[in-house]
């Protein structure tokens, strides 16, 4: 037997290719490890510290389960059973949804904005982190809203550009040491927590800017979990592609993203209940002091800076792919140092991003809960799990996926209703709720809705043109 | 350069190829590409469904 051609490709690097048998590395074990690590992470923290901004432990407990338990069930099963099975990256794979052109308005879009919001949260929570090490060592007087803060997080977002650049191997070594360092840390603050206070001290503390309505403020923290939980959709499909059985695409979501996650936001929750701030750079020194609350802030720093990389290598990919022939001609540093302008632009407002994260948080779910019904929909009702993977990388108008000027209505009028189905039930700028978002949330309903649109329309409209190759 | 590239004679676009002949071959056999069963993805919503339902039982008792 010939051995295979020599493949020196930049794609060794960027990826996308469908994956063959022998390059599935991940079994059960090794996607729930993973999915663990991204999980428990300063997001979590965040997390939980705006879950305790409307609701006390008790409620927040059940509010961290119920919401992330809704997201991570259907948001696993609309990007992780197919991404399993073919291999091929999850934003190539969704040109069977989407179109083409859909695929690269949804990504230049929708996705940036998560991408260049998340960034920007991580990269203000990194200036906050250093800004408090400072205090503490060098005897500063930074405040939470400072210039030294935005000069902190631009120094975070050239870092993670230098990283992305030249090397994002880089990220993986050093997440050999952040993945096991965040489970300490996670473990350390609960040990840090209770060591100060007693169980009732943190049930009985009361939450830290709740509305008057103790319904609203329950069903608000369970908003702020189920977008939490539908927020994974753009990462996992990436990491799912390289499991090697479908039970290994499915199962470790559950063990690894719900419960890891669960567990890193209860930590959250506990600790802002506690300490009176839903910031976790606001936590670290009173509860460890000195020396272990500026270890734990540098720490938090380096997190957050492996976080930063693996959301822009994932969305500049992504853009990449999508993008074609469009952004071929962009070097890599170019493409990715042009998307990190926008992030250093919003760092200069750290007090409106980052103390109003819940508000960029429920945005999100306004469009990732459609997203989710849409695409689950697709793949297992209407296509009965049959892509076909030649046409998924065909640009020409005789791909399956062509549709109409390689863009499917369809899913983007049912992304639409979705979305406004969400706006009508809960204003995510304001936190106003409406109508029967109390009983139902404002992203279950948007799922649902978004779903059933792009089924009948699938039916009515795109399988009678005989489109879409259903 | 990527896969839908302009150009015919791209590196990637033959490393593409070759990927997809070998998956379209009837011998290949991969277990991640068998379908998942419904009775699986059934399981998988009655977990979730379970836990979801005893969070709002138990969270319901308490109040």
């Amino acid at each position: 037997m010939a051995p295979p051609p020599k493949f020196t490709g930049a794609s060794a690097a960027f990826g996308t290719l469908p994956v063959l048998k022998e390059e599935r590395e991940l079994g059960f074990l090794d996607h729930s490890w993973i999915n663990i690590g991204l999980a428990i992470a300063t997001w979590a923290f965040l997390l939980g510290g705006s879950t305790a901004l409307v609701v006390g432990a008790r409620d927040g407990i059940y509010a961290i389960i119920i919401g992330n338990v809704i997201g991570v069930s259907i948001m696993a099963v609309s990007v992780c059973i197919s991404t399993g099975k073919f291999g091929i990256e999850q934003f190539t794979l969704m040109r069977s949804v989407f179109g083409p052109t859909g695929i690269l308005i949804l990504v230049g879009f929708f996705l940036a904005i998560y991408g260049v919001g998340w960034s920007a949260v991580l990269s203000i929570m990194f200036g906050r982190a250093i800004s408090g090490v400072m205090n503490q060592v060098g005897g500063t007087h930074i405040g939470e809203n400072d210039l030294g803060v935005t000069l902190f997080a631009i120094l975070a977002i050239a870092i993670s550009w230098l990283l992305l650049w030249k090397g994002p191997t880089a990220v993986k070594w050093l997440n050999r040491f952040v993945g096991p360092g965040k489970l300490i840390l996670c473990f350390s603050i609960l040990f840090l927590i209770f060591s100060h206070k007693s169980w009732s001290d943190i049930s009985n503390a009361a939450p830290l800017a709740p509305f008057d309505d103790h319904r609203i403020n329950f069903m608000i923290a369970v908003e702020f979990n189920l977008a939490a939980g539908f927020g994974w959709w753009p990462v996992l499909g990436n990491i799912s592609r390289f499991t090697r059985s479908p039970r290994a695409a499915l199962w470790p979501n559950l063990i690894g993203i719900f419960a890891a996650a669960v567990l890193g936001e209860l930590v959250g929750l506990f600790a802002a209940l506690s300490l009176g701030s839903h910031d976790p750079t606001a936590w670290m020194i009173p509860l460890g002091g000195a020396f272990v609350g500026v270890t734990a802030l540098l720490f938090v720093g380096l997190a957050n800076i492996t976080a930063i990389v693996s959301i822009f290598y994932g969305m500049c990919l992504a853009m990449r792919q999508a993008g074609g022939r469009y952004f071929e001609a962009l070097p890599w540093g170019v493409l990715t140092g042009a998307l990190f302008l926008p992030v250093i632009v919003i760092a200069f407002f750290p007090g409106q991003i980052y103390d109003n994260f819940f508000k960029f948080l429920a945005w999100t779910a306004l469009g990732f809960a459609p997203l989710s019904g849409v695409t689950a929909v697709d793949y297992l009702v209407l296509r009965r799990g049959r892509i076909k993977q030649c046409d998924v990388f065909n640009d020409s108008a005789d791909s399956d996926y062509a549709f109409w000027r390689g863009i499917n209505p369809a899913s983007f009028v049912a992304l639409a209703g979705g979305g406004l189905v969400y706006y009508a039930l809960f204003n995510p700028q304001s936190l106003a709720a409406h109508g029967p978002f109390i009983w139902v949330s404002a992203s279950v309903p948007a799922c649902v809705i978004a779903a059933l649109l792009h089924y009948v329309l699938t039916r009515t409209v795109v399988m009678p043109a005989r489109l879409g190759g259903y | 350069m990527t896969i839908t590239s302009a150009s015919p004679d791209n590196e990637m676009r033959r490393e593409l190829n070759r990927r997809l002949n070998i998956i379209a071959d009837p011998n290949y056999a991969d277990p991640a590409r068998t379908d998942i069963s419904s009775r699986e993805i059934g399981i998988w919503f009655a977990v979730t469904t379970f836990i979801l339902v005893v969070s709002i039982a138990m969270w319901i008792g308490g109040n």
